[in-house]
C-alpha cells in the first residue's frame, strides 16, 4: 500500500484540540427511566462494561469513569488553566520500562481487551509490584484525548495524528470523538 | 421494612379465620395494601402526558438538562446542556446538543443515523433500524450513544417506568418556570423519579428528575439528573430534510466504532 504522509505544523491549533478533547465519557445509564427500570433485562452488563472501558480524561474534573459523568461538560470553560497544565505535561520524557510510584493526575484507564492501561498524554502505564511501569503503547487501544503535541497528518486521504512514531486515528466511540492507535 | 399495622391486622385476621380460603384472602388484602402505595391519581396524570406524547405524530421540544457530576476533589457539581429535539413518528429524530457551544448533532432518517461532533468536525454514519424505539436502543447498546431523558422519545414515553413502579405519589400543584404542574413521584427498584405534568388541556411534561438509588457499591455515586422541558411544539410541520444529515463543509467522516466490537476484538500490544 502506498502511503503518503503530509505533516502540518499547527501547535496552537493542536493545543486547542487537546483542550477541547478533554470531555469525559461514560454511559448515561441511570439517566433514562425506561432503561433504568429494565436494568435487569437490558444491559446491566453492558452498562458496567461501558463504565469501565470508558474513560475520562480531564485533569481537573473527575477521573473515575465508573461515575456518571457527562460527555458534554465544558472542561475548557469551567476549568481555567487546564490548557496550561496540558502544555506543561507535554514533555513527559517517558522511558519505556521505567517505573513510577504514582500516576499523573488525570490519568485515564483504557483497556485492550481486558488488560487495563493507564493513559496520560501519550504515555501508557501498567501496574507493577512497585507502582506503575511505563509500557509500549498498545495498538488498537482507544484513548479519549490526543497526546498534547500530536501533529495532524494525512495518510491515504484520512486524517490522523502523529505522536512519537505512533498514529492516532479519530473514531466515534461512545458517542464522542476518541482516538485509536494504529500503525502503518 | 417494618410491616404496616394494617398488614399485621390482616395477617392476624387471616390466622384467626383458619387456613383454607383465608390464605388467599390474606394474600389479596396484603396485595391491596401494597397496591395502595401506587396512588392512582399519579398514574392517571402521568398517563395524560404519556398519551399526549404517544399520540403526537410529531413534536419538537427543548430540554435543559442539569446533571450532577462528581468532581475529582470529591464534591459534586451540576453541569448543564440543552438538547433541541425534533421528532416525527415512527422513524425520524433530529437532536442538537449544546453547552455554551454546539457539541453534537444527531440525525435519524429512518434508514441511517448520523452523529456529528460539532467541535472537531467529524461525523459517523451507521445503519439504523426501522423505528425510533429500536434505533435508540441500538445506538445505546451497540455504539454507547445515549441522550439523557430519551424516555420522552419512545413510542410509549417513560417506557415501563410507571408499569414497574413500586410506589407512586401525587404531591400537588407546583409551578415549573411559572407553569402550574402536577407534581408526581415514583419509586422503582433502581431509581426514584419525578415528573411535573402541566395542569391544563395540553398535558405536557415540564420537568423530570431521576435519582439513582444506592446500589450498594461504594465506588459509584448516585448522581441526579434534572430535565426542564420548554418550547413544546406539536404543530410546526417538520419536513423530511430536517432529519436528513448533510455533512458540513470541512467535516470528515470517521469510523463509528461499536462498543461491543471494540471490547470483543482486542488487539495485543506491541
Amino acid at each position: 500500500m502506498k502511503t503518503m504522509i503530509h505533516r502540518f505544523q499547527q501547535p496552537v491549533a493542536l493545543l486547542t484540540i487537546a483542550v477541547l478533547a478533554a470531555t469525559t465519557v461514560t454511559s448515561e445509564a441511570g439517566r433514562s427511566i425506561n432503561r433504568s427500570v429494565n436494568v435487569h433485562s437490558n444491559r446491566n452488563v453492558n452498562v458496567n462494561r461501558n463504565r469501565n472501558v470508558n474513560v475520562n480524561t480531564n485533569r481537573n474534573v473527575n477521573v473515575n469513569s465508573r461515575r456518571h459523568v457527562d460527555v458534554d461538560v465544558d472542561i475548557d470553560r469551567h476549568h481555567h488553566g487546564f490548557g496550561v497544565g496540558v502544555a506543561a505535561g507535554m514533555v513527559t520524557g517517558a522511558v519505556i520500562g521505567s517505573a513510577v510510584r504514582t500516576l499523573p493526575r488525570g490519568c485515564s484507564t483504557v483497556y485492550v481487551g481486558s488488560s487495563p492501561y493507564m493513559y496520560y498524554g501519550g504515555t501508557y502505564y501498567q501496574s507493577s509490584s512497585s507502582g506503575y511501569v511505563i509500557v509500549q503503547p498498545p495498538i488498537g487501544v482507544i484513548v479519549p484525548v490526543l497526546p498534547p503535541g500530536a501533529s495532524i497528518v494525512v495518510v491515504n486521504g484520512g486524517t490522523y495524528y502523529s505522536f512519537n512514531g505512533l498514529y492516532y486515528q479519530p473514531v466515534l466511540y461512545n458517542g464522542v470523538t476518541q482516538y485509536r492507535t494504529v500503525q502503518f | 421494612m417494618k410491616p404496616s399495622r394494617y398488614l399485621v391486622a390482616i395477617l392476624t385476621a387471616a390466622t384467626l379465620l383458619g387456613t383454607n380460603s383465608t390464605g388467599t384472602a390474606a394474600d389479596k388484602d396484603a396485595a391491596a395494601v401494597l397496591e395502595n402505595k401506587v396512588d392512582p391519581q399519579a398514574i392517571a396524570i402521568l398517563n395524560r402526558a404519556v398519551e399526549k406524547l404517544a399520540g403526537a405524530k410529531q413534536f419538537s421540544v427543548n430540554a435543559e438538562i442539569w446533571s450532577e457530576t462528581e468532581l475529582e476533589e470529591g464534591g459534586r457539581a451540576q453541569f448543564t446542556k440543552t438538547v433541541d429535539v425534533k421528532l416525527r413518528r415512527p422513524n425520524k429524530v433530529q437532536a442538537d446538543v449544546k453547552t455554551s457551544v454546539p457539541k453534537r448533532s444527531f440525525y435519524y432518517d429512518g434508514k441511517h443515523f448520523a452523529l456529528l461532533d460539532q467541535q472537531k468536525g467529524f461525523y459517523g454514519i451507521a445503519d439504523a433500524p426501522a423505528t425510533i424505539d429500536e434505533t435508540l436502543a441500538k445506538m445505546e447498546d451497540d455504539y454507547g450513544v445515549s441522550f439523557p431523558i430519551n424516555d420522552l422519545l419512545l413510542s410509549r414515553p417513560f417506557g415501563d417506568g410507571a408499569a414497574k413502579t413500586k410506589a407512586a405519589q401525587y404531591l400537588g400543584i407546583e409551578p415549573v418556570l411559572g407553569v402550574l404542574c402536577h407534581h408526581l413521584a415514583f419509586q422503582n427498584d433502581s431509581i426514584d423519579w419525578q415528573a411535573w405534568v402541566e395542569d391544563g388541556p395540553v398535558a405536557v411534561v415540564r420537568k423530570v428528575v431521576i435519582t439513582p438509588k444506592d446500589d450498594g457499591d461504594d465506588e459509584t455515586d448516585e448522581l441526579q439528573t434534572t430535565a426542564i422541558l420548554t418550547k413544546w411544539d406539536f404543530t410546526t410541520e417538520l419536513p423530511d430534510y430536517v432529519f436528513t444529515f448533510t455533512p458540513p463543509n470541512g467535516s470528515a467522516k470517521i469510523e463509528f466504532v461499536p462498543t461491543k466490537k471494540a471490547d470483543a476484538e482486542p488487539k495485543s500490544s506491541k
